[in-house]
């Protein structure tokens, strides 16, 4: 597979929701022990009938190509859905999003999977 | 011409080269790492298990006396390659880290209150996390725990990634116990002149002990213990071509019999009561339970092959593709490297004393402009190209670069230039892949950044988000 598709790079050089939301209602850090890099995500949440919907979402902080471009495709999806879904979002997604499972190289995992640990803590 | 023959001669004797990567054989630049294995190393462990194998110390049959003389052969002959005076000072361990735990640990035991630490900021997490687990361990008094108040200080760097050895005096005092150094960094390659530390210890801190991690340097020059004024030495075989789970630990006698043993077992008593314990002598005191008798037996090899191949030959080699590396980066604007970039070789700080030692050893850390080592290292690996890329277990002294990560290539006997300019064509690849649009937001996304402004949403038109379906 071509790790490093169209879409991944412009993802990686304009990240969307890069940037902190004042007054959030949750921040969330990650960090990649294996490469000391760190992700915060931000969260502002609304109610609704069914339970709360994630109003806004954004992120900061240092990564690689894969982990930010897998950082801001997540925001992308994230907003608007409601914050008990995002327990249902699987490894196999995100690396569906980011370009498929099959060849996708094992040691970058941790990269695509940094921003799927800080989501997950939300609910 | 000559040269171009001894290195095919070398290269011939590590089968890892034949390997195919993309129809290419790997280009491994890791070697700061771990090395890879000549035939004779590979032979030597399964030789062992064929022939040779029993448990050693203890069996009065042929084949346990067998394999207790060739792995206490192998005591002597590390004793002999490292210059220690007596085969007795060496100890085999699990690998450095194990070395410097148990010096941390067993050592670290007689520190008291007010007591100082003197390591610097190139070091390995291997001789930090030990000490900060000592300082943080509390101590029984009277039944009572109390806690260690143990100082540990780290003497800085320059920006050629040199040790601040003239700040010395200010960091060293006579509270000072341990003054636990590396020879050479890992990260920067900067070579340590431990002579000249030993000489400003023994001054100023006479108390201190001297503990040199050698981990690094051992594969690239010859060691002389006896002569480096330290008085505990440590490092793994297979970072010189030999096997993994062998660690050395020298120390001098006289401190090694004064250290209370580390782990408690067998091989390393004298006699066991119900109530009571004698402890072995040194060296077996620190080597409890059956140790990884093929694998140190086989570190011979490893020794002869390095011998064959001439310490100083090894070094020059290397040292002469380090060289050209340096010079092919930073001919490279994108690239910026750490340390020293290698154009100071006749400047006086280049020896730091007429004897000295080189400045640096075959280590380059670099950042290609904007894009994460990682992604560097991806590329590089579909080129067949194996460099290192993350904090390299030295996160402190990221920290001091202003980095998070750096992508590493250092470099081995069997590495040749011609490995050296795939290095550079695939940087030259990683900037058209990842230089190609523009430089816009690169800097942005630095650890400083963390408190960013206002949120950013540039259109990116491929994506394919809106068509995903999860969630609805």
């Amino acid at each position: 597979m071509d790790l490093y598709r169209e879409e991944i790079l412009e993802h990686w050089q304009n990240p969307q929701n890069f940037g902190e939301i004042k007054g959030a209602d949750v921040v969330i850090d990650q960090i990649n022990p294996l490469c000391g890099d760190r992700v915060r995500f931000f969260f502002k949440f609304k109610k609704a009938k069914n339970g709360k919907i994630i109003k806004e979402v954004s992120f900061t902080g240092n990564g690689c190509a894969i982990s930010i471009a897998a950082s801001s495709i997540l925001s992308e999806v994230l907003k608007g859905k409601r914050v008990d879904a995002v327990k249902k979002i699987t490894g196999e997604d995100v690396l569906e999003l980011v370009g498929g499972k099959k060849g996708f190289p094992p040691a970058r995992l941790k990269c695509a999977f940094l921003a799927l640990e800080a989501i997950k803590k939300v609910g | 011409m000559k040269q171009t023959k001894n290195i095919e001669k070398v290269r011939a004797q590590f089968p890892f080269l034949k390997r195919r990567f993309n129809g290419k054989s790997v280009a491994f630049l890791d070697n700061a790492s771990t090395t890879q294995k000549p035939q004779v190393v590979i032979d030597a462990v399964s030789e062992v298990y064929k022939n040779h194998y029993a448990n050693i110390h203890r069996g009065v049959y042929d084949l346990s006396v067998e394999a207790t003389e060739a792995y206490e052969g192998v005591r002597a002959k590390v004793a002999k390659f490292i210059g220690a005076k007596e085969e007795e000072e060496v100890i085999f361990t699990k690998n450095t880290t194990e070395s410097l735990n148990l010096l941390a640990y067993c050592q670290g035991e007689s520190l008291t209150g007010g007591d100082e630490i003197l390591l610097t900021e190139m070091e390995h997490h291997s001789n930090i996390v030990p000490w900060q687990m000592l300082v943080q361990r509390p101590k029984t008094r009277n039944s009572k725990l109390e806690t260690r108040n143990i100082k540990i200080r780290y003497l800085p760097i320059d920006s050629d990634g040199g040790l601040r050895v003239d700040l010395l005096p200010k960091f060293l005092s006579k509270k000072t116990k341990v003054v636990s150094i590396t020879l050479m960094s890992n990260v920067l390659g900067t070579i340590n002149d431990i002579k000249r530390i030993a000489y400003s210890v023994k001054r100023i801190a006479p108390e201190a002990i001297i503990i040199v991690d050698a981990a690094q340097a051992v594969g690239h020059m010859k060691l002389d213990v006896d002569k480096l004024g330290a008085d505990f030495v440590v490092f793994s075989a297979h970072k010189m071509y030999g096997p993994t789970g062998v660690g050395v630990l020298w120390g001098k006698r006289e401190l090694l019999e004064k250290m209370p043993p580390f782990m408690g077992g067998g091989d390393m008593i004298l006699s066991v009561g119900f109530d009571k314990t004698t402890f072995n002598e040194v060296p077996w005191k620190f080597e409890a339970g059956t140790p990884n008798i093929a694998d140190v037996i086989a570190f011979s090899a490893a020794i002869d092959f390095m011998e064959s191949v001439g310490l100083e030959k090894i070094g020059k080699h290397e040292m002469g593709l380090t060289k050209y590396a340096l010079k092919k980066l930073s001919q490279i604007p994108e690239v910026k490297v750490y340390g020293s970039n290698g154009e100071n070789e006749d400047r006086p700080r280049q020896r730091l004393r007429k004897d000295g030692p080189l400045y640096r050893g075959p280590v380059v850390a670099f950042n290609v402009n904007g894009v994460h080592p990682h992604d560097v290292a991806s590329i590089l690996n579909e080129e067949a190209v194996a460099i290192r890329s993350g904090h390299h277990c030295a996160q402190p002294l990221m920290s001091v670069l202003g980095e998070v990560t750096v992508c590493r290539a250092s470099f081995g006997v069997y590495n040749t230039k011609e490995e050296v300019d795939r290095l550079v064509q695939g940087i030259e690849r990683v900037k058209k892949v990842f230089h190609k649009n523009s430089k816009q937001n690169v800097l942005l996304r630095k650890s400083e950044n963390l408190n960013s402004k206002e949120i950013q949403n540039k259109k990116v038109q491929n994506s394919k988000v809106l068509r995903f379906r999860i969630l609805n």
